[in-house]
Parts: structure tokens; sequence; C-alpha cells
């Protein structure tokens, strides 16, 4: 009896062993959630009908992708010449620092339009440059310490210059500037002297925007394509004009799935802001472009991957433009029915001082525009990053990487990133690609353990500060700004729709098909939301539906569930009487204050940083997930988005997390090399001056400011030669220190008091003698 | 409150949490008597183990940290969480999983969801029996291997707000919760600012898992230090001998 726990102890002593002996390195990886993958091989969304079927509306995927490269970099597509590149030159992005701010955020609650002043209480607005001093734009006693004090905070954005904006006139066929009456902007003047307006949100990068759902900040970009707008089915007009017979041609609805690039590309030429002068439409911009040559005033290199064949250079001769037309490639690239009536009549007129009808081609240009963008944008797919390359062992962990950066892939897990940047292109917002690739090897995030759902569902729901509530699947509120500030997902379309697909379900929920505007919503899967929203179970519960309230079995199979006891659905009434109850908990949205969940695939090179581009580095990002966040709105995300104490005390992990993100820049983005090389462009880089004066007048009015001008090389499918891509801080210089005061050093202050002791005692034996 | 459910047609997966190492680098050492295992300087989140607002005062698995560790059979072992600075508010539970190390239990077994809506074990329930809401993921017979809870300590304030994730009571203090002696006679302890400990009496031999978070949101959390220790016991082949040399001893008096 006395010896049994000596018994008891030799008994485990070869379990014991065994068990210290079993840790693998790896195996304990089970919860940390989704591993990030390669995104090599990973599948890419199609539209179908679009290059392929029995009446596909591309004939020559490579004219269109030629037009496509064009007209994104062409300065001629502007108003007053602003390119889609000169916002995405730069990895994508837009490394600018010079007027790039905006007072406050897009759709903020209570319009702004005071800038803030600088962390150290200078001056900014209209044609500021930034400095490294300004960043980040939320600051504390402590970056790291989740309730340290606040010390300064701005409401400013980084976002691009864009246009001077006017009201639209006409365009001419020769100049790449429009007619149009331009006076200094209410906001955006410095003294009497207009400048480029800012937009209100940072460009993200188009690399791998192929990948994701919706475009914009806010998803106000449609995954389905109609032709004409960026509204997809919300708009009730559009359409494109197809030639029906000889002399018949009939406007017809148009609805191209995963095409958000396309919806995505109509919307920066006609706005204000960003590229055009108001009222200016796309049939205006076909008339514009159509008979001139691509890129006519940039030089386009002769090894260029796309446009180097029809590049006017030849080796070692850079010359500008293609020996071609706009309107040549887009009868190559486009079927003939969409250009070919030569009459006019059923397409409109311009609204301003031209007064020639349209004709089909002009009238359908939006959409030749948009199609040949889409498809040139799908070429800029970044996966040879060092981590795509990286052998990986048998549980998916790369092995090649550099061992701080090994340790930053489990951190980036650790950390909960992986949980919104989550699958090959680290975002959710790739729903189809990570979907697709759930559906072919549903272990392939090795996620079994720790899952978030990754299946095709537009929305998903998920706890948030404010309960838990339903947020469209690739969108989160991680509390950069504060509730308000810019409503992003919250905000609603010209016709009065919100924007997200959350607000949507609750109306489909709830028995009311009319608050349904985009497709997919009434496709949800109840059983693959991240949390339920209703259980066949007889006990209430505060946060799901039960049968106390009237539960139903979801429409479609369970097949694969994510939650199979979340098959259900409220019924309607239970759903309409939950929505409309002052103390709703089961029918919340947290769309409000979200924003699509970016990539970060080159986010070394992205800068800078969040949908209002108020952080500079990298460095700072991780110091803000590390404190957990700026402001808990209600939709913020808490579960990914807290404190981090790992983090906060241990510098080697978050230099490993940093290592970790910088091995995913492509070193073909960083030098420029095919897809991502380039034709030249030149881009406004803030105006001549500064912030309180600038000096010199534009061209383009008598009470606009010059532009500064940056000129971007060509470069060629073998990519830049000496200077790569540098990161968005690199760009910021410090403001011109103020003048030294000379300082007097020790040996000086020697030197005057031994003189003054050597006149003093002069002046004594002068006394004495006298 | 106490649930039956089991779902009969769920496979346990364990690995639903992972393990912290102990200093050394030792995943789940075996401990002698009178040995003790350490760990310096732990990150610890505000309020990973209770009180935190949005998961309604429950713990949250993924963000404390978890220990296995084989105790010998021993009259009292020491569990002690000592905070670097006052920001961090130690709290600890402690279970028993008898002669099998801890699985770390199996995903959202059963279903379970807590009141703010969290499956488990990214919320759970650290402070109630095992068969209560909130841990049949970790419960023998259930989703995990569990055995028994047999006590906590929190240093942080109760929480009021309510109801709590899984209708657990988050109070500051230390609590007992053995219902037999088939692991600890007793749990007692105490905690203090930045502080907890708990003692556990009359000992089995066997596994033990400790779960350590924070437990006051209102602060920043920070770095603590833990130490499990067990006190010196005569070998029991030593107290045998001790026994036969008192006997003898005796005879030869008579």
């Amino acid at each position: 009896m006395c010896d049994e726990p000596a018994r008891r102890f030799a008994r485990a002593l070869p379990l014991l062993f065994a068990l210290a002996l079993s840790v693998v390195p790896g195996e304990g990886r089970a919860h940390f959630g989704p591993k990030p993958i390669s995104l090599r091989g990973a599948p890419v969304p199609q539209v179908p009908g679009l290059v392929d079927g029995p009446d596909p509306i591309v004939v020559d995927q490579g004219a269109a992708i030629a037009l496509g490269k064009a007209l994104f970099w062409d300065m001629n597509l502007g108003s007053d010449g602003v390119a889609c590149a000169t916002c995405h030159f730069h990895a994508g992005a837009d490394s600018r620092v010079m007027n790039q701010l905006a007072p406050g955020g897009k759709s903020p609650a209570v319009a702004t339009t005071a800038f803030d002043l600088s962390p150290s209480g200078g001056v900014r607005g209209p044609n500021y440059r930034l400095a490294r001093s300004d960043f980040p734009f939320y600051r504390t006693s402590d970056p790291l310490n989740p309730i340290a004090a606040l010390v300064y905070a701005s409401d400013d954005v980084v976002g691009s210059a864009g246009s001077f904006g006017g009201v639209f006139r006409s365009v001419s066929p020769s100049s790449g500037t429009d007619d149009c009456a331009r006076q200094p902007d209410p906001i955006f003047h410095v003294g009497s002297v207009g400048v480029r307006r800012v937009e209100a949100r940072n460009a993200p990068s188009v690399i791998n925007s192929v990948f994701s759902f919706r475009q914009f900040w806010d998803g106000a970009a449609s995954n389905r394509f109609n032709g004409s707008s960026q509204w997809g089915e919300r708009d009730p007009d559009a359409g494109v004009w197809v030639r029906t017979g000889p002399t018949s041609v009939m406007k017809q609805r148009l609805a191209l799935e995963s095409a958000s690039l396309a919806s995505q590309a109509l919307a920066p030429p006609l706005n204000s802001v960003e590229m055009s002068c108001e009222s200016r439409k796309h049939p205006d911009l076909g008339r514009k472009l159509a008979d001139r040559a691509p890129l006519a005033d940039q030089n386009v290199h002769w090894s260029d991957s796309v446009l180097g064949p029809l590049a006017q250079s030849t080796p070692g001769n850079l010359r500008p433009g293609l020996a071609t037309t706009y309107r040549a490639l887009v009868q190559a690239a486009f079927a003939s029915k969409y250009w070919s009536y030569a009459g006019t009549g059923p397409f409109g007129q311009p609204a301003g001082t031209d007064p020639q009808p349209y004709t089909q081609f002009e009238a359908n240009f939006g959409m030749f525009f948009a199609l040949a963008i889409q498809l040139y944008e799908a070429t800029l797919i970044s996966d040879q990053s060092p981590f795509d390359l990286s052998a990986v062992d048998p549980n998916g962990v790369p092995i090649d990487l550099s061992p701080s950066a090994q340790l930053g892939f489990d951190t980036f897990r650790t950390a909960h990133c992986n949980l919104c940047h989550t699958g090959p292109v680290f975002t959710s917002s790739a729903l189809v690609t990570n979907a697709t690739l759930v559906q072919q090897d549903p272990t392939v995030f090795g996620n079994e353990t720790f899952a978030v759902s990754t299946s095709s569902n537009v929305v998903t729901r998920q706890s948030v500060t404010g309960g838990t509530a339903v947020i469209d699947t690739g969108f989160a509120s991680n509390g950069v700004t504060p509730d308000g500030a810019d409503l992003g997902l919250g905000g609603s379309d010209p016709f009065g729709n919100p924007l997200s697909y959350a607000d949507q379900y609750l109306q489909f929920l709830a028995g009311n098909p009319s608050g349904v505007v985009d497709p997919h919503v009434d496709e949800v899967r109840a059983c693959d939301l991240d949390v339920s929203i209703a259980r066949n179970q007889p006990d209430a519960h505060p946060i799901f539906f039960t049968q106390v309230e009237g539960v139903l079995p979801q429409p479609q199979s369970t097949t694969g569930c994510f939650s199979a006891l979340g098959a259900f659905v409220p019924t309607p009434a239970a759903a309409r009487a939950e929505l409309q109850s002052p103390s709703n908990t089961k029918m919340r949205s947290a769309a409000r204050n979200s924003f699509k969940i970016p990539s970060l695939r080159n986010v070394e090179l992205t800068g800078p940083y969040m949908h209002n581009g108020s952080m500079a580095t990298l460095q700072e990002v991780i110091e803000f997930y590390t404190r957990g966040g700026n402001y808990d709105t209600p939709g913020k995300q808490f579960g990914t988005v807290f404190p981090q104490v790992d983090l906060r005390f241990s510098p080697q992990l978050r230099q490993a997390l940093l290592d970790f993100l910088l091995s995913l820049t492509d070193e073909r983005v960083r030098w420029e090399r095919a897809p991502f090389d380039h034709p030249e462009l030149r881009i406004a880089d803030g105006h001549a001056g500064n912030n309180l004066a600038v000096t010199g007048t534009s061209p383009i009015g008598p009470q606009l400011g010059l532009d500064q001008t940056r000129l971007v090389p060509a470069v060629g499918a073998e990519g830049r030669t000496t200077t790569p891509l540098g990161s968005f801080d690199a760009a910021l210089e410090e403001p011109p220190a103020a003048a030294p005061v000379p300082a007097i050093g020790a040996g000086k202050v020697l030197l005057v008091l031994l003189l003054l002791v050597i006149t003093i005692a002069s002046l004594r034996v002068r006394e004495r003698r006298s | 409150m106490l649930v039956a459910a089991v779902a009969a047609n769920e496979a346990r997966a364990a690995g639903a949490v992972g393990f912290s190492t102990w200093d050394g680098g030792v995943a789940a050492p075996a401990l002698l008597p009178g040995e003790s295992a350490s760990v310096s300087g732990v990150g610890g989140l505000a309020a990973s183990m209770a009180g935190n607002p949005a998961l309604n005062g429950s713990a949250w698995a993924h963000t404390g940290n978890w220990w296995n560790v084989y105790l010998p059979g021993t009259s009292l072992a020491t569990i002690t969480i000592q905070a670097r600075d006052d920001g961090f508010a130690p709290g600890v539970s402690v279970w028993a999983s008898g002669a099998t190390v801890f699985d770390g239990g199996t995903t959202g077994w059963g279903g379970e969801v807590s009141t703010a809506g969290f499956g488990t074990p990214h919320s759970f329930n650290a402070l109630g029996v095992l068969g209560a809401s909130g841990t049949l993921w970790m419960q023998y017979g259930q989703g995990g291997n569990m055995q028994a809870l047999l006590g906590y300590a929190i240093s942080g304030p109760s929480y009021t707000g309510t109801p709590t994730g899984w209708g657990e009571t988050v109070a500051h203090g230390v609590f007992d919760m053995t219902l037999t002696d088939a692991f600890v006679s007793a749990v007692g302890g105490s905690v203090g600012a930045g502080f907890a400990q708990l003692e556990l009496s009359n000992v089995s031999a066997g596994w033990y898992t400790f779960y350590v978070g924070g437990t006051n949101p209102a602060l920043a959390g920070g770095l603590y230090d833990i130490q499990v220790s067990t006190v010196p016991e005569p070998s029991a082949l030593l107290l045998c001998a001790l026994a036969l040399t008192g006997l003898n001893a005796a005879r030869r008096r008579s």
C-alpha cells in the first residue's frame, strides 16, 4: 500500500518520455487557424461569356489586353492629363507625397472640409508635402500599449491627387485636355489658386485585384458587370447596344459574372475628383480617343511585354505611341455586333456643347474600356514572391524563408492576421478563389480545428464589438477610424440601396425581396455562416433564432456545411419582428465603418496603409494591430483585432512578422518586370510651390496651379535595371529644420573668460599705475 | 447549468487548443516530488480569462496560455502566477485529466455557442464544472479527455455584466471546485495585485492542465511568470525502510 504512488508514477514514466519526444514542429499549429498558401496555381476567377462560349464578347483576347494596357496608362483618358495609372503607378498603388491630403473620409456621417494641423502643430492643407513626421495619423504615448494616452489624431486622409474638376463642355479629338468650365475648387485651393482635388480614400494596388469579388474599399463596384456603369444589377438603365440586323440595333442588359474589375473601371474616368470634368460620359471618351494613337504622348518601350509589338519604338530608339488606333484595337478585340452599326439616332448625344450624336462605337465605349481593363488587370498576378517559391514541409509550412520570416509565418497565424487575410491572396475578399480551393480540398488551409468559413457565401456572421452581426465576406471594421468618419460599406448607392450585401441579406430573411438588389444574396447558405443565425432547438438563445421565435430549414443542401446545426433560418415573421425591435440582437449588420480587406501581397511597396492612408510603414501597421486598433467601433471584429501582448513585449516577434510580410514581395513587381512593365507616364506630383503659396499657372486654366510633373520612364519586359521600387516612407522627407543657432563651445567660453580676466587685470594694473 | 447534450455523430478531433512550453522548451514535464517547473516572461492579454465585455465576461481560449504538467503524488502542489507589473491581473484555472495528458479538446463540440456569439473553445467556460455550458469541448466522454475542474483564482474584479457567456459567475477570489478527492482533496490559494496562486492539497499522481489569462479588461495586459512546484516528499521506499527500521528497533527494545 505504501508504494502505490511510486508504482503509479513508474507506470506513467514511459508515457511521459514518449510525450516529451513527440513534440514535432508544426504539429501544434492546428490551433493557429488557416495557413497562408502559395498563389501559384490558385484558381483565378473567370468571366463566363467574355472570351468563351458560343457568342463571346471578346474575340481576340490579346488585342483586348493590349487595348486595356494602353487605356490604363494613357494620360489622354482624363479630362486634364490623369491616367488610371496616375494613382496606380507604383506596384499598382500610389506613392506620391505632395498634394495627397484630403480633409476627412469619403462618406462620413458628418462632412468635414477642414484640414488638421500636423502632429507638430504645423499648417497642412492643399498642396502640402507629407513628411515622415506626419505619420502615423493616430498617436498615443506608447504605440504598443492598448490603453496609452491619446496624443494626436487626425481625420485627414492620404488619398490621390486627381483632377481639377470643372463642368464638361466637350472633348477634342486632338488635345488631351477637355474643354471644361474650371474654377478653383472650394476646398482644394491655395490662396486663390486652384489645385488638383484629392480622393478621400487611399488608392489600393491593382495587382492581384482580379481576385477580389468586388472592388473599391466600400465594395461599390459590382461583381456583375452591366456594360455601362459600376452598379451591376442595381442600375435600371444599364445596358449595351447590340446590332441585331443590317439596320437594327437594340439596347440589351448585360450581366457578366466575376467582372468587378470592369465595373470598377467605369467609375474613375467620370469622377470629377479623380479624372474628369463633371457630366462627362463614357461615349465622350470614345469620341475623344477613337481615332488617335494609343499613348500618343507617352513613350512605349520596344520590349513592352504587351505593347512592344505595336510600339513605334525600335530597339534603342524610344518613341511615343502605338502604330494603331483605339478604334482599330476595339474592332480587333470585340465582336462586331457591338461596334459595326454605322448609323446614329438611338444612342443619344453629348450633354455639353458638341451637337454630334453618338455612334454605336461611342455608346459602347464604356464596355470596351471596362472589359479591356478587366482583361489587362487580370494579367497582373504576382505569384512569385519568396513565400510562393518556398518549398513547404508536410504541414504546409514554408521552409526556405529566413528563420525570422519562418517565425513570422507562425506569428501571422497566432496573432490572428490569417483570419481576415485568408488564403493565397491574403484576403478573404478573394471569395471565389478561397471557396474553390476549399471545395477542391477541405484541408487546403489546414484549419480543421480552428476554422473560418471559406464558402461561396457573400456574407457571413461574426461577433463584433456591438454584438453579433452579419457582414459581407471579405470586409471588416478594424478600428482605424472612429465610428462615422467614413461609412465605407455602410454607405448607399445613388439609387438609395445599401452598398452592403449584409443589409440586403437581413431584408431577404425578413421576407422583403425588394430589398435585395444584388445577385447571390438570396443564395446565402445559413449553415456556412461563421456564427449561426438560427438553430432548430427548443431553448431561446440571445444571438440566434430558435424554435421560440420560429425557424425554418435552409432551402439549400446541407452537404459540407460549416456548421450543420446552423442550417436554419428564421421565419420571415420572426426576422421581421427582430429587425423592427428596438432591442434587436439577432438581425444586426456590421457594414458601417467596414472596408474591404486588402491583399498583403507586395505590401512592402504599397504604402501608405489602411483605407485612409494613415500609416506610412509596416512597422506602424504592426504597432496598430499590436495595440488592438485605434477605436472600438460597433462593427469591429474584436476577435481578430485585439491587443497582442506577445508582440508588444517582443521586438523579435514584431520583426519576424515584418520579415514574413516582406517575403510576400514579388521581385517582378519590385523591378517592374513583365507583366508589371509599363509605358512612360507623366504624373502631377503636387504643384509648384507649397501649401502656403503656389507659383506658376497651369496651361489648363488661368486660376489653376502649375503641376509639378514627375516622369515615370517606360519600362520593357526585362524591367528596371538600376533602381527598384521602394517603400512609401522612402519618399518622405523631413521638413527643413530651422536654421541652427550658432553654438558656443566650451573652448569659446574659456577664451571669453580668459579675455575678461586679462581685461580686468590690465584695468587694475592701470588703476595702480595711475 | 449542466447540459447533457451529446452529439452522437460528432467525431472527436482534439487539438482545439495548443499548449505552451515550459522553460527549456519542455512541452509537458513530469515532476518528481520537490521539483518545480516554471516559465518566465509570458505575455498575458488583459482579459483572456475573465471580464472581457465583448465575450460577456467569459474566457477566450486562443488568447490565454495552456500548460500541461504531470504532478507526482504529493501533499501539496502550488501554482503561482506573478505579473511583472501592474498591467496584468492574472487568473488561473486548473483541471485534471488523470492518466492521459489533455488532448486539447474538440472545436465546437456539441455546437455550443456563447451568449456573445463564439463557439467553443474560442469562448469557453473556464470556471464551470465539466458538463456545464461551455465545457463540453474539453470534457471526458464529450469533446476531450478532461476529467474535472479543480479550482480557479481570479485576481481581477468580479464581472457584473449580465449574462455571462456561459452562465458562469466571474468573481474575484479563489474557488475550490473539487467534487471528489480523486485528484486533489482541496484547492486553496490567494490572489492579490498582479498575483494569483492555487494550492492543491493531497495531489494524486497524474496529468494536470492550467489555463492562465488576464482578468481585468481595464488594464493593458503584460508579462507574467508562472511556476508550479511540489513539496518534497519522502519516497515510498524510504518510508517503507524507515518503517521497517522503526519496527526492528521496537522489537530489539522489547
